[in-house]
């Protein structure tokens, strides 16, 4: 009995001595990154290299502000993206998640299903067509253009469908009684009712706004106009600023500006993001 | 003609559900549905910048012809066969280590994993490149220090698919993690009960209860990582730009390449279709591997 007891913990301990181990490998890259950014160029290129940066500079954050790229307008520019993106996504999935929840209607099913399959089809194949339809309506190099075709997120009318779905239709049904219209139904019971599906999709959503790369690099330009992501992928893979190599500090310092808002919003809303993570996918 | 009538009374009387569901189908038709319609319509045709004629399948012929298109196709396969069991298994793996852990712990490793999914592929392979210089990066000196030679993690053609698999893995497996802990966390502690008094061995108890209990979201991970390993191409094109020769050059790599950098949309779409074929056929079969099969005693 001892004997298969301790093996038991045995194992258990190893998996997590495993795990600690494939953390260690998932995190230190960040912990790469952060003492990286405070290096001089000669010292990115030391050979050992440091563990702790000894010479320490604020050179590579001065650099990134001092006006030779327009990081803030990029900064700012990933979370117009990402922030505009967002409100029309959490608009648009939340009243077609109302409707195909709560109301029956012809070709009902059919919708939903167009919907379902292009959950499964890739964006990247119809970067082609969906750059010509962008141009056409003028929204090339444009904000607009990396928003609007974000907005209609089949996973977040799926979710938004599930949640809605579980409102007692009986509050409707009363409502409905009383006199309310049907967008007086939707803001005062559906809306706030559905707040934490709202909250979660929101959080998820916005990440994934933030994240979009291809498309972002795509539509957007001009220097003044790139998100944040295309300014770090232009950095880290290009001597800058007469430098004859890759400044990688330079590219760090840029990453960890980058990275910053949305760890923080991560830390700060980790239980928003959980539930918009599992709520698709997993059934309660 | 009743038929129509009623057809048309029901549309009226429900005309609400519409007015919720068209602004945003309109949207979804025009920025989803119809671009992908129009993909395959432009693959039959030879579309320059200047000039678009009809070729039919031509593209096709011409796309299987080119050796590029085909190291692209192979190595994207080689992508899925390795990313997506590994992905999977491992985040299966962690998911059910952390679990019996304490809530803080829980969350905080959990947190960990997540991070690099939340920094995002950019910042994650701007960082892998530095990590993989051959001379400065940190992989290399850590490995000098075990007596390993130093490896060109990115430019030699045997290392650079699993190197960039790697950077893959940790961007995506955050993600998983979650999801399987949710999962494991609606599977009812009546179960484990039942079965330790069954007197079930943990190993036992994971593989012939826990599991299959696990079946609809491993199904919805599995289909969704096949999805997403078709389309790998944020870290071909930040880390190697396809090279070297090819041979990290992804389906949708080439197909950005030849669309925006070479400007042959026409064959670009063709490439897509292709690629919405395999993501199809794929998709389906993956559902149906793990449909479910309703016994009822």
């Amino acid at each position: 009995m001892t004997i298969r007891f301790d093996r038991q913990r045995l194992t258990r301990a190893f998996m997590l001595l495993l795990v600690l181990v494939l953390a260690g490998v998932f995190v230190a890259p960040l912990y790469w990154m952060l003492t990286g950014s405070f290096k001089k160029m000669a010292s990115t290129m030391k050979v050992p290299p440091d563990l702790i940066p000894l010479q320490p500079t604020l050179g590579n954050y001065a650099f990134l502000f001092n006006g030779t790229f327009p990081v803030l307008k990029w900064l700012l520019n990933s979370f117009a993206v990402s922030a505009l993106s967002t409100l029309f996504c959490i608009l648009v999935c939340t009243m077609m998640g109302y409707a195909f929840a709560k109301k029956d209607f012809p070709l009902k099913n059919t919708l939903f299903f167009t919907i379902l399959i292009s959950m499964m089809l890739p964006k990247q194949a119809s970067l082609i067509p969906l750059f010509m339809t962008v141009k056409s309506m003028g929204m090339m190099n444009h904000l607009m253009g990396a928003v609007v075709p974000l907005i209609v997120w089949p996973y977040g009318i799926f979710m938004m469908r599930q949640f809605i779905g579980t409102i007692p239709g009986d509050l409707l049904e009363s409502a409905r009684i009383d006199g309310a219209s049907e967008i007086a139904i939707f803001r005062k019971v559906v809306l706030p009712l559905a707040k934490p599906a709202v909250a979660a999709l929101g959080v998820i959503f916005f990440l994934t706004a933030w994240n979009d790369f291809m498309w972002q690099l795509i539509v957007l330009k001009d220097v003044g106009k790139w998100t944040f992501n295309i300014g770090i992928s232009v950095i880290s893979r290009n001597p800058v600023a007469n430098s004859p190599v890759i400044n990688y500090g330079l590219a760090m310092a840029g990453g960890t500006l980058g990275a910053l808002p949305v760890v923080a919003l991560f830390i700060f809303l980790q239980k928003y993001f959980v539930t918009g993570l599992t709520m698709g996918a997993v059934k309660e | 003609m009743a038929l129509i009538m009623n057809a048309f009374k029901s549309v009226v009387r429900q005309r609400w559900a519409y007015y919720f569901i068209l602004p945003g189908y309109a949207i979804f038709l025009i920025f989803n549905f119809i671009p992908i319609i129009r993909t395959v319509h432009l693959s039959l045709f030879d579309f320059q910048l200047t000039s678009k004629t009809f070729i039919g399948l031509q593209n096709y012929a011409d796309l299987f012809g080119d050796r590029i298109f085909v190291a692209s196709l192979q190595n994207t396969l080689k992508y899925v066969a390795l990313v997506t069991p590994v992905s999977v298994v491992l985040s299966l793996f962690i998911a059910a280590t952390l679990f019996p852990l304490g809530k803080r712990w829980q969350s905080f490793l959990r947190g960990a994993f997540f991070i690099p999914n939340v920094v995002g592929g950019v910042i994650i392979s701007a960082i892998w490149l530095w990590i993989y210089h051959p001379v400065h990066g940190f992989l290399n000196y850590m490995l000098s220090g075990l007596g390993v030679e130093s490896v060109s993690w990115l430019a030699d053609t045997a290392t650079v698919i699993p190197a960039t698999s790697l950077v893959v893995l940790t961007w995506t497996i955050g993600n998983m993690v979650i999801i399987y802990m949710a999962g494991l966390g609606s599977i009812p502690s009546v179960v484990y009960e039942a079965a330790k008094i069954d007197g079930a061995s943990p190993f036992r108890t994971f593989w012939q209860i826990t599991l299959p209990l696990l079946k609809p979201i491993t199904s919805f991970i599995v289909t969704t990582q096949l999805i997403f390993c078709f389309q790998i191409w944020e870290v071909v094109y930040l880390l190697t730009s396809g090279g070297p020769l090819n041979k990290s050059s992804t389906l949708v790599f080439d197909i950005y390449k030849r669309a925006f950098v070479k400007g042959e949309y026409g064959a670009a779409s063709a490439e897509g279709t292709v690629l919405i074929g395999i993501i199809t056929v794929v998709t389906l079969l993956s559902l149906y591997l793990f449909r479910e099969n309703r016994r009822f005693s």
